[in-house]
């Protein structure tokens, strides 16, 4: 630039401040538009995701009762209760509920959408049995459930003595109840994780089983390097989306056992919701679900690196 | 007709102002009512609402009890004519609680709010009005047990609605078949352990002796039944109004020591049964002979077929038993200290109070009222059984369970655990007392 030309912009007269906004607001016009459209969903996100995580945090560090006080930092006080009794075994109850349903819930449903897929006389009715106690609200499944393991007069004790045998207090059995409890909640669960495996199933064209097959191909090597392969994608969502569903276990727990006996039964979600609004330390329930949601985010990240991992390699 | 176009810019920027008004429209709280009471009187005009989460018998939607809602509204309505009373069903017990949280983190606590078990420690954060000077004229006729789950710091933060209580409930006809005298009831524990054994022996696996709810999960409906032993035993399971747990009170080996023996005379694996009403009808259905009861038992056992259930006190220790019970189905009106209506939400609960609310309680609710005189009217034209819950509430000292100031789900959960291994193992009463002593103050030093 020309020294004249330099001179000719020192010499220009200062912009007023409507005019400084005119030209910033014509140069960020996409900008602005673009803001604007998003300031709904922004809105909405902070006011219902954001904010509730961020207060959630903050109150994790605090001792607070909800009632007329107002939260007192306690630091990493409430975090270390969760390393004092009940909470470790708490915790651990939680992880083998989560992992024994989440596996065997996957296993099972897988092997059932298999099965539905063949072409079987009422296949449309099995369908509708495998998912109708999804569907049906819990507390009444717990009461049919229920109706099976009652000490006094539940059907399995009913047949125990009919064989001449003692009966069995169920619900004083540590390993009864969690066996019961994982039993329920796959039965309850597995609706929907064989519908989503069924419609992918239903999505692998025929006509590359029958390549296969004309190559040679048996039933467990389609399995193995069709059908496994080709499901992937669909595997990793019901089992990210079942450890997610598995880890919040909750009306199964306080339909049946309550926790009992001893704790022994009792996980995260009942006890973050005891300490909520029955021991009325909010701090603490705060830090359970922030722990809940490391153990969680751990979890998922764990399970779709090996199943990304498998497909690569595959 | 000239069409006209609406730029992109245009558009945005009118929709823009659209979606602020409509957000800060629906961020306004509504117009606040004016206040009464505690800030500026409200004009006699001004219509106010007073809203009760949970009020019994208050549910405009249950035709039933209209005449007792006419009745309170009516006094309600002569000192207050602009006021109205909404009624909001918020659940019992835990979700009520659930609902009361969240309501008081939200800053929407109800004016008036009925409670049974959970008085105390809300009172001393405040949560609740004192009610003293309400009820200065009446305190005398109110049965004293009714409201002391209400009080904490010398003040009675809540008044009770209507009430119940514990005695004893035998089915005759099983008692006969074991060839005992049907009419006369055990007064004391050997004697309740005696005749208990003798039925279960009798009934050959086909009805029992006693009728025992046990612990299961964190539920307490065992351990207001054992609350009662507690009391005839004088064996408080508390120090310092619920503050500290007192699971190794020396006086308590007696009462669990009678609960292991007794329970040796249930039916199997009833009293571990967590559907509480399936556990006490065995009675009614002769597969039990004696248990303890509330006094809504003898409108159930009839509703259920035995119309000759025989209604006692509740059996006490041999030595040094004192005749004593606990309150049951005690609902408690409070009212919450942040409400627009002090007054009024005040006076609200005070209604209930009246003499024909208070006979209503019987006839229209089917429960029992709370002050000496209802009850004393009640007396002269109550059945037997009923009798004896009414003299039960006049003359016997009434118990309540503690109310834990902290992490009470924790340490009744302690409780429940001491009670099961009690009636599952064979380990000492003192080495359990005292396990759950030591689990029960590491909670409290944790909280």
């Amino acid at each position: 630039m020309s020294t004249t030309a330099k001179q000719a912009i020192i010499a220009l007269p200062p912009l007023s401040t409507h005019e400084k906004w005119t030209r910033w607001r014509y140069r960020h016009r996409q900008a602005l538009e673009g803001w604007l459209i998003l300031t709904p969903i922004l809105l909405y996100y902070s006011i219902l995701f954001i904010f509730p995580v961020v207060a959630n945090l903050y109150v994790s560090f605090t001792s607070w009762t909800g009632v007329y006080d107002s939260p007192k930092w306690v630091g990493l006080a409430n975090y270390r209760t969760y390393l004092s009794h009940p909470y470790p075994l708490i915790l651990f109850n939680t992880t083998l509920f989560a992992l024994v349903t989440l596996i065997v819930q996957t296993g099972i449903a897988f092997l059932i959408a298999l099965l539905l897929n063949e072409k079987v006389f009422g296949r449309g009715v099995y369908r509708a049995l495998f998912y109708i106690p999804t569907l049906t609200s819990a507390a009444i499944m717990a009461q049919v459930f229920f109706a099976f393991i009652s000490p006094f007069d539940g059907i399995f004790n009913a047949i125990l003595k009919a064989l001449g045998q003692p009966i069995v207090v169920w619900t004083i059995s540590t390993g009864w109840m969690r066996f019961f409890i994982i039993i329920y909640t796959i039965w309850r669960g597995l609706g929907g994780p064989v519908i989503l495996l069924l419609a992918a199933l239903q999505g692998i064209h025929r006509e590359i089983y029958e390549a296969a097959m004309v190559d040679g191909a048996r039933q467990w090597a389609l399995l193995r390097y069709i059908t496994l392969p080709i499901l992937r994608p669909m595997l990793i969502f019901v089992l990210v989306t079942g450890m997610i569903a598995s880890f919040q276990i909750f009306e199964s727990v306080l339909l049946i056992s309550n926790g009992g006996p001893s704790d022994t039964t009792n996980v995260m979600l009942l006890q973050i919701y005891n300490d909520a609004f029955v021991n009325v330390r909010l701090g603490l329930a705060s830090a359970g679900s922030i722990i809940m949601a490391i153990v969680l985010l751990g979890f998922s990240l764990t399970n779709m690196r090996l199943l990304s991992r498998g497909q690569a390699e595959s | 007709m000239r069409s006209q176009n609406v730029s992109r810019r245009k558009f945005l920027q009118l929709s823009s102002l659209v979606i602020t008004g409509a957000t800060l429209a629906a961020c306004t709280p509504p117009a606040a009512p004016q206040a009464s009471g505690g800030g500026a009187a409200a004009p006699a005009a001004q219509p106010i609402e007073i809203i009760g989460w949970s009020v019994n018998g208050m549910d405009p939607a249950a035709a039933v009890n209209k005449p007792y809602q006419d009745a309170i509204n009516a006094h309600f309505t002569a000192k207050y004519p602009n006021a109205t009373f909404k009624f909001m069903d918020m659940g019992w017990d835990e979700k009520l609680r659930q609902n009361l949280v969240t309501a008081l983190l939200g800053g929407t606590p109800p004016d008036v709010i009925v409670g049974e078990n959970y008085i105390q420690p809300y009172a001393e954060q405040n949560a609740f009005l004192p009610m003293d000077d309400l009820i200065a004229d009446i305190k005398s006729d109110m049965v004293e047990g009714t409201y002391a789950a209400a009080v904490t710091g010398g003040k009675i933060y809540g008044i009770s609605q209507f009430t119940g209580c514990f005695g004893f409930e035998r089915n005759p006809d099983v008692i006969e078949k074991a060839g005992l005298d049907p009419e006369k009831a055990p007064a004391t524990w050997s004697e309740l352990l005696e005749e208990a054994e003798k039925i279960t022996t009798a009934g050959k696996d086909q009805f029992y002796g006693y009728t025992l709810q046990g612990p299961v999960g964190f539920l307490i409906g065992g351990i207001l039944r054992f609350a009662v032993y507690s009391k005839t035993a004088g064996a408080d399971l508390d120090k310092d109004e619920g503050k500290t747990p007192w699971f190794n009170n020396p006086k308590s080996e007696k009462v669990l020591t009678f609960l292991r023996q007794i329970h040796k005379f249930t039916p199997p694996g009833l009293s571990f049964n967590p559907d509480e009403g399936q556990v006490y009808s065995q009675l009614f259905k002769g597969v039990s002979a004696m248990q303890i009861c509330g006094s809504w038992h003898v409108k159930w056992a009839k509703d259920s077929g035995l119309q000759n259930a025989k209604y006692s006190p509740v059996p006490i220790p041999d030595k040094d038993g004192i005749p004593a019970t606990g309150v049951v189905g005690n609902v408690i009106l409070s009212v919450m200290s942040k409400t627009k209506y002090p007054e009024e939400s005040l006076y609200f609960c005070r209604c209930f109070q009246e003499d024909d609310a208070q006979d209503m309680a019987s006839s229209v609710l089917g429960r029992l009222p709370s002050r000496r005189g209802a009850l004393e009217r009640l007396k002269a034209k109550a059945d037997e059984g009923n009798k004896m819950f009414i003299d039960l509430l006049l003359t016997a000292d009434l118990g309540v369970l503690p109310q834990w100031r902290k992490d009470p789900q924790k340490i009744w959960a302690v409780y429940n655990d001491l009670i099961t291994k009690l009636l599952t193992t064979d380990t000492g009463v003192t080495q359990l007392m005292d396990e759950a002593q030591k689990s029960a103050d590491a909670v409290v030093a944790a909280a």
